[in-house]
């Protein structure tokens, strides 16, 4: 581990570059107004404009800027900072400058698209904005990097098509890989499918394709037998420690009961066991012993034991020819070094327990179920059957969208669903030519290379497909159903039919809340993994070294899945074949002089970064750090410091984006002004999804990004007090989810005490607040500021009534 | 040179299914079969430690393969194989025979079973035998990597090589970087400005030391050599020194030709001396030869004069660059449907516009500057509509749904909603609304409900121009009744075609052109961006519509397999050679196998006989099996083996039971039978399977070898239909049964032959299939 030299800067020369980017900002802010404004600020020695800073263009001028006006300090006004600000750190250290000599006004996000067309108030907006930003720009140091080595080692969460193919690729580029499944068998949702669309080969044949153009079945994969993959099924991820480069994980092994070295699948173990149990794997639809392999195609192949059926009764160790199994197995906690993630972990199907009489009615299934029905080796041998009576249905309806597209239970489009349901009818159609099949849908998606032929293969085999919902669905005597139904124009219709499939969507697989805090990532809306950025970076997340593919991500068809996992590989391959990582020094740094030794920082401190050295003083371990600054905000003399978010950093900005002496006119001053304290993980990204949404919230809210709620201590509470916020709002990811285990909670003790103490001085507990947002939470967040703001403005009228009345008084 | 057999018994409890000791006994009886052994479990380990005491020992030092005795290859195969060349043996003459899941688990009389494995192990011995280590190629590829298309997808996978340290040369035909992404104002679902995203990546490209920019290129001509491609790129010249050019625009500023602007979806005009975007990478400028006035009548020359800088070169000659690369990317995107042919679309009419033209409407820097105009007479519309799947989902133009057409029309209509004003009246035409993305549902929920754009289901029957110019578009409503709605201005959602140029290129790169004219992947399932030319991979909307999300991913993707291919075959073991040889004497020159050939393996130069490529070469054996003079073999790999197999099986059949010869492909075939025994199913012993490569091996001749050496009956079971995994395999077993059906009656004999398609869970239809056959032979059923 090396640090880089950090240059020393003198005097700040502030360069401020604001961006119009083409119309979206420069319909709403008067950007050649924002330059001459930028220009006369103190410390600014020079000011532009352009179409699209970003551009090679905009980022060549910055250049030469910088070398012509000898600018030592860069701000640029424009989008957001999770969007540019990697591009333009790097710009200005093409430059020469310390990259972190950089600061971004967000006019974009948190301006212009707010207040579209209305260019008095966004251009206002604006200058404090850029006022802000170029204030603390000014306090801005240079910061240097490390380099250390990376583990050439990878940890593949989730043993379905993605997570194989990842593994494989990644065990082939030479990376040792542990790929772990919690399930004892591989191959995830993708075994249960039968045949899959659009090949109508099997879910299993899905196994990498190599560079000898070979696609294999999943249980023939290499992934088996690869010599730098550690299968580990029956194996959950516990916890996650390290960065980026350095994680260091531990692994949860729970018992197979079956020694799979030993176990040769015999089948005499199953043969003697007496508990018979449903099989989860053929959706119920047969039974299988407390022993089992789930499917012919299971892999690895060695019987594994279900803890919950079975009863310990010993008859299997008795039939085991070769003494495999271990009924006394206790689960045995592994720790590995790993450089990366791949996040695979799948999805499950939607629960459409309680709605069209599904798990109520014995001929309304799902279409999974339906699919372990035409599996040729499954079950029912490929037999469609009605589950009432085992006759062959005469009619079948299919329901689209359910779980989906649907304000109560799902929003998204779970896109697999149509050609799951069109490849589904024109398997029967051919099996069972006079079986009338309606599907009943929203529309049809069928969105894939090919997947469009099941639409005409449809048509040519008589199936319906009706636009329109199904209203009521209730259960004749003779097990058949009777469906009250819409049509697209609303005319009510009545369909009898055997069997109603349902096709229910794709959800986030269980544990998927607790892998992401695990990993510090983001859920989206709709409660998959939220990328980097959707285009610029679909396989990265907001923590370094970690990727995702697959359905983990939203939904998705296994092409798209495998295509992800390849391309994950890509990702790793760049960060981890080269041997070293850099990581940047902005970490916390304790002053000795002024600390006192209290220790309230090491408590704090949730990675245990913090060390006492043998002088009672603290040292930061600045591997460990990862720069929350939780510590520096516990600290009562302000000796810990993390930098980049000084406390020194920090206030200039709060005073910039205040700054009433300049411009401000007591009279014009409409509505109140509210600071947020938004953190870079969620709350920002709220922010920044309001605007993109381009949802209104109060002009008056000034936001300021923090590493962390956690790191807000009361100092800057106070100062956005002292000059002149009527409300301070700090916002945190949601409690279980902070990004640095639990900052947000510290922030909620914190913010409690500060509103005492907010009464006692005078000023009222009232005009703070914390709220929680998620990244995915951009109209709560807009209605969460709007309603503070409501209340300091009757707070304020409430005053200014007071301050009246005690006139008259006097 | 002698067998080793090895034999599993695990832990005895194959002994009571099958009589090992006499199996045992049995092996040591073939010939060249010197030792046998007997182990409860049959490991990588064992094994060696095995091969090494018989050495040690000097019992056998004339080992050179290895039959194991043993069930499923699944389990055991891979291991063995290592341990094989841990031992100084050939992995190639490693042979396993599946007694278990495929003979001891599916008959109950282990009389039968053990009679029915001594065929399997004898067919084993002779495979054995006959096998001979291979030869292996081991060659250091070229370490760059060629990309074609400097569009989203093109740039993103030399992001990614760059990133890992590989040289990219990126070549693109027109004179920017930044493809049809750079244009299209926003995108969905975040509304980020395209340029925005766009913009910096292409920066990135530009000053990206390990990539090579190469723009107003194409690439030429292309041929393999073993370490990669050997590309011939032309350089266009932009007569234009790009050394001196600062990108000022005098030139164009003063050209007095003015051309309809491509970039601007032909609104606007440009120069010919142009820039095609303000954010174009390289910011230099190009003279185009088409319509320089110069370069077309020999007149003119103001840029040339104009030019601060004297950059412009009218000297400049077209260049052919030479490039040696391991792998090549295609990104060659797609280009708009024109639907000018069609009249039912009203595109001749001027108010009718494409969804690109609507785009470079809405755009700051477009044409109109942001402002929505009609082009027949500059007036904002008031009524707007757009017609979805216009050259998609329409069986006579195109049948394939373009993708991004539903998204695009709701980003366009919500843009005019917020930035030309809600008064805007937006009616889509659909037949339905395809958003299943992230994010994609909720975007088009907020067109609808938030921005108040209409949507209706309908089918588009023709688009009218009235007198007074308004636009009327008659439909088919969902009813089937017949609709019309007015307009002031018609946007077409028109939809993806493979763009100019890109089936050439792919006949260049020999990789497959899918029957809608892009780029075919080898296998749509799992492996979209891999091409059957090795080294070469596609991705981006030159392989089918698609998105930037899912572009950006599958270019990810392919840089991932392109830098596996150049990393790997560095210092290791290559890949064997398993191509047939060519008998120069005997070779026709007929040319079947050269068009046969599923990967295009096979060339024929001016003279002698053809000439197979080794990297290309699959193994199927498809060109040996339709070979008509018999010019090609493969002596240990195959086709030839196949013959050994059969005639061992027979010779050691009991003439008064019945034999059905089983050629089952290693991929599905295989698999069903291993189905067959896990579950436990049970069928006659009389089935004996034989394994080969692929249904394309199975020539006649092995059939009516089978036949006349006594075989009762034959079945071919190969994979499900579209799916062989060579390709060809089961309609070749299909084509060659025709055949024999037709000698046979002629001959006035029938013999039961049946060809499967199955994928490896088919088991029921092979149990009804296996039955039938049985029948048809008179014997009983299982």
């Amino acid at each position: 581990m090396k640090a880089v030299e950090e240059q020393k800067v003198e005097e700040p020369r502030v360069g401020v570059f604001i961006c119009r980017c083409g119309l979206n900002i420069a319909k709403s802010v008067n950007t050649t107004a924002l330059v001459e404004f930028a220009k006369a600020l103190p410390g600014v020695v020079y000011s532009e404009e352009n179409q699209f800073t970003c551009s090679e263009d905009g980022q060549k001028s910055i250049k030469e800027k910088i070398k012509e006006h000898n600018i030592n300090r860069v701000v640029v006004a424009s989008c957001s900072p999770r969007l540019h600000e990697p591009t333009f750190r790097r710009c200005i250290e093409e430059a020469g400058l310390n990259r972190f000599l950089f600061e971004m006004a967000n006019i974009r996000e948190q301006c212009s698209w707010i207040y579209l067309g209305q260019i008095e108030k966004a251009t206002e907006k604006a200058k404090h904005i850029v006022n802000g930003a170029v204030e603390r720009a000014k306090t801005l140091e240079p910061i240097g990097m490390m380099r250390m080595k990376a583990y050439p080692s990878v940890l593949v969460v989730g043993g379905g098509p993605a997570g194989v193919e990842a593994a494989t690729r990644l065990g082939d580029l030479g990376l040792e890989v542990f790929l772990v499944e919690r399930n004892p068998f591989l191959g995830g949702k993708a075994m249960q499918l039968g045949s899959v669309f659009p090949t109508e080969d099997c879910g299993t044949c899905v196994s990498p394709c190599g560079n000898d153009l070979h696609r294999r079945c999943l249980y023939r994969s290499p992934v088996a037998h690869h010599p730098y993959v550690h299968m580990l099924t029956s194996t959950e991820l516990m916890k996650v420690d390290g960065y980026v480069g350095n994680f260091n994980a531990t692994l949860r092994i729970q018992p197979r009961f079956v020694d799979q070295e030993l176990c040769m699948a015999c089948g005499k173990c199953a043969d003697v066991c007496p508990i018979e149990v449903p099989n989860e794997f053929n959706l119920g639809l047969d039974k299988r012993k407390a022993v089992y392999l789930p499917s012919n195609q299971a892999l690895p192949r060695t019987y594994a034991i279900d803890p919950k059926s079975c009863t310990k009764c010993g008859k299997c160790v008795e039939a085991c020819p070769v003494n495999a199994i271990r009924l006394d197995e206790q689960p045995r906690d592994v720790t590995v070094d790993v450089g990366a993630f791949v996040v695979a972990t799948g999805f499950e199907v939607f629960d459409a327990k309680g709605m069209y009489g599904y798990g109520e009615y014995d001929n309304v299934i799902n279409q999974l179920k339906l699919a372990r029905m035409l599996d040729m080796s499954g079950p029912t041998n490929g037999k469609v059957m009605t589950l009432r009576d085992g006759h062959a249905p005469k009619s079948i309806a299919m329901l689209q969208c359910v779980g989906s597209r649907d304000p109560k239970t799902n929003v998204y489009c779970s896109k697999i669903c149509c050609a799951i349901a069109l490849k589904h009818a024109v398997s029967i159609a051919e099996q069972l030519p006079d079986t009338k099949i309606t599907i009943i849908h929203k529309d049809i998606r069928l969105s894939g290379k090919e997947y469009e032929d099941y639409y005409y293969r449809a048509e040519d085999l008589g199936i319906k497909l009706l636009r329109g919902e199904v209203q009521k669905v209730t259960q004749n005597d003779d097990g058949s159903l009777s469906l009250n139904a819409v049509n697209e124009f609303g005319d009510p219709l009545q369909l009898d039919v055997d069997m109603l499939v349902l096709s229910t969507g794709v959800v986030q697989s269980k544990g998927t809340q607790e892998l992401a805090h695990m990993l510090g990532l983001s859920l989206s809306q709709d409660q998959f993994l939220m990328e980097r950025h959707p285009k610029l970076a679909p396989l990265d997340t907001a923590v370094d070294g970690v990727y995702i593919c697959g359905t983990c991500q939203g939904p998705k068809d296994i092409q798209e899945s495998i295509t992800q996992a390849q391309g994950a590989t890509s990702r790793v391959a760049a960060l981890l074949l080269k041997g070293v990582i850099e990581v940047d020094l902005a970490k916390a740094q304790a002053d000795m002089d002024t600390c006192v030794g209290c220790g309230a920082c090491a408590s704090a401190c949730p990675y245990k970064a913090i060390m006492w050295n043998a002088f009672g003083r603290p040292e930061v371990i600045e591997a460990a750090c990862k720069g929350c600054g939780i510590c520096t905000a516990v600290c009562p003399v302000s000796a810990m410091q993390l930098r980049h978010y000084k406390d020194d950093q920090i206030i200039p900005k709060i005073h910039g984006i205040l700054a009433p002496e300049k411009w401000f006119d007591e009279d014009k001053r409409g509505e109140p002004v509210v600071v947020c304290f938004a953190c870079q993980w969620c709350s920002y990204a709220a922010a920044d999804a309001a605007g993109s949404m381009k949802l209104e919230y109060p002009d008056n809210i000034r936001i300021i990004l923090v590493p962390c709620s956690g790191r807000v201590d009361a100092l800057h509470i106070l100062t956005a007090f002292k000059y002149g916020a009527d409300g301070v709002i700090v916002a945190g990811c949601l409690p279980e989810q902070c990004h640095y285990i639990d900052g947000n909670l510290k922030a909620v003790d914190r913010i409690d005490a500060m509103k005492k103490a907010l009464d006692v001085i005078g000023i009222g507990g009232e005009r703070l607040e914390l709220i929680f947002a998620a990244a995915c939470m951009p109209i709560e967040f807009a209605e969460m500021v709007t309603e503070f703001t409501r209340r300091i403005e009757k707070l304020n009228a409430e005053k200014k009534a007071q301050q009246a009345q005690t006139v008259t008084v006097k | 040179m002698s067998t080793f057999v090895i034999f599993e018994t695990f832990s005895g409890t194959l002994n009571e299914r099958l009589d090992i000791d006499e199996l045992e006994k049995f092996a040591k009886g073939i010939e060249g079969v010197s030792t046998t052994a007997q182990t409860d479990r049959l490991s990588a380990n064992y094994m060696l430690d095995k091969l090494a005491e018989l050495y040690d020992k000097g019992e056998d030092r004339q080992i050179q393969s290895v039959v194991a005795v043993t069930g499923s290859r699944t389990r055991i195969e891979e291991p063995l194989k290592r341990a094989m060349e841990s031992a100084g043996l050939d992995p190639n003459c490693l042979v396993t025979a599946n007694v278990r899941e495929q003979c001891a688990y599916v008959h109950d009389d282990r009389r039968s079973a053990t009679e029915k494995a001594k065929m399997i192990i004898s067919a084993a011995v002779e495979k054995a035998k006959l096998s001979t280590p291979l030869k292996r190629q081991i060659v250091q590829r070229f370490q760059d990597v060629m990309i074609v298309g400097g569009g989203v997808a093109g740039i993103q996978a030399s992001l990614d090589l760059a990133d890992q340290g590989i040289k990219v040369h990126l070549v693109e035909r027109t004179p920017t970087i930044g493809g049809m992404m750079a244009l299209l104002v926003k995108t969905y679902p975040t509304d980020d400005c395209a340029i925005c995203i766009c913009g910096p990546k292409m920066a990135d490209v530009a000053n990206n030391p390990s990539i090579d920019l190469m723009t107003y290129s194409e690439v030429q001509e292309v041929s393999r050599v073993p370490e990669g491609y050997h590309v011939k790129v032309l350089k266009k010249p932009s007569y234009v020194d790009f050394k001196k050019c600062v990108g000022c625009g005098q030139c164009a500023d003063k050209c007095p030709t003015r051309v309809p602007d491509q970039w601007s979806g032909y609104i606007g005009e440009r120069r010919a001396a142009y820039l095609p975007f303000s954010q174009s990478i390289p910011r230099k400028y190009t003279i185009d030869p088409e319509n320089c006035l110069y370069l077309t009548k020999g007149i003119c020359r103001v840029c040339e004069k104009v030019c601060p800088s004297h950059a412009v070169d009218f000297t400049q000659k077209p260049e052919i660059v030479e490039l040696d690369v391991g792998s090549v990317i295609a990104a060659t995107g797609f280009d708009n449907f024109d639907p000018t042919p069609y009249p039912k679309f009203g595109f001749q009419h001027e108010d009718v516009i494409t969804q690109f033209q609507m785009a470079r409407l809405l755009d700051g820097e477009g044409p109109t500057k942001g402002k929505l105009k009609r082009p027949s007479d500059g007036k904002r519309p008031e009524r707007v509509v757009m017609i979805q799947c216009v050259g998609s989902r329409d069986p006579e133009i195109n049948p394939y749904c373009s993708r991004y057409c539903c998204m695009a029309a709701i980003k366009h209509s919500e843009l005019t909603k917020i930035e030309q004003g809600d008064d805007i009246d937006i009616t889509i035409l659909y037949r339905d609304i395809r958003a299943g993305g992230k994010g994609f549902e909720e975007y088009y929920n907020r067109a609808r409900d938030n921005f108040g754009v209409k949507f209706v289901h309908g089918d588009l029957q023709q688009v009218d121009k009235m007198e007074d110019g308004t636009l009327i578009v008659h439909y088919l409503n969902g009813r089937g009744d017949k609709a019309e709605l007015a307009a002031d201005l018609v946007v077409l959602s028109t939809g993806m075609v493979p763009s100019e140029g890109s089936q050439r290129l792919a006949k260049t790169l020999g990789v497959d052109v899918d029957r809608n004219g892009f780029m075919g992947e080898v296998d749509p399932k799992v492996a979209s961006v891999i091409t059957k030319a090795p080294g070469i991979y596609i991705c981006g909307a030159g392989q089918g519509p698609k998105d930037i999300p899912e572009s950006v991913v599958q270019a990810s993707a392919a840089a991932g397999m392109a830098a596996l291919q150049i990393k790997s075959h560095v210092g290791e073991v290559g890949k064997p050679f398993l191509m047939p040889n060519v008998e120069e004497e005997v070779c026709g020159r007929c040319g079947i196998c050269v068009s046969i050939c599923p990967y295009n393996a096979i060339s024929m130069p001016p003279k002698g006989a053809v000439e197979i490529n080794n990297e290309l070469c699959q193994a199927c054996g498809l060109c040996i099996s339709s070979c008509p003079t018999r010019a090609l073999e493969n002596p240990n790999y195959g086709f030839d083996l196949v013959d050994a197999q059969v005639e061992a099986i027979l010779a050691g059949r009991d003439p008064s039971k019945q034999v059905i010869l089983g050629f089952c492909c290693n991929d599905c075939g295989y698999n069903l039978l291993d189905t067959a025994g896990i579950n436990g199913a049970k069928y006659t012993s009389a089935f004996v399977p034989i394994y080969v490569p692929c249904m394309s091996t199975v020539s006649m001749r092995h059939i009516i070898k089978a036949v006349n050496g006594g075989a009762d009956g034959v079945m071919l079971i190969g994979c499900v239909q579209d799916r062989c995994h060579y390709k060809k395999g089961v309609d070749h077993a299909e084509g060659q049964l025709k055949v024999l059906e037709n000698l046979y009656r002629d001959a006035g004999s029938r013999v039961p032959i049946r060809v499967l398609r199955s994928c490896g869970t088919m088991l029921t239809q092979f149990l009804e299939n296996l039955d039938g056959l049985v029948k048809e032979l008179g014997g009983e059923e299982r």
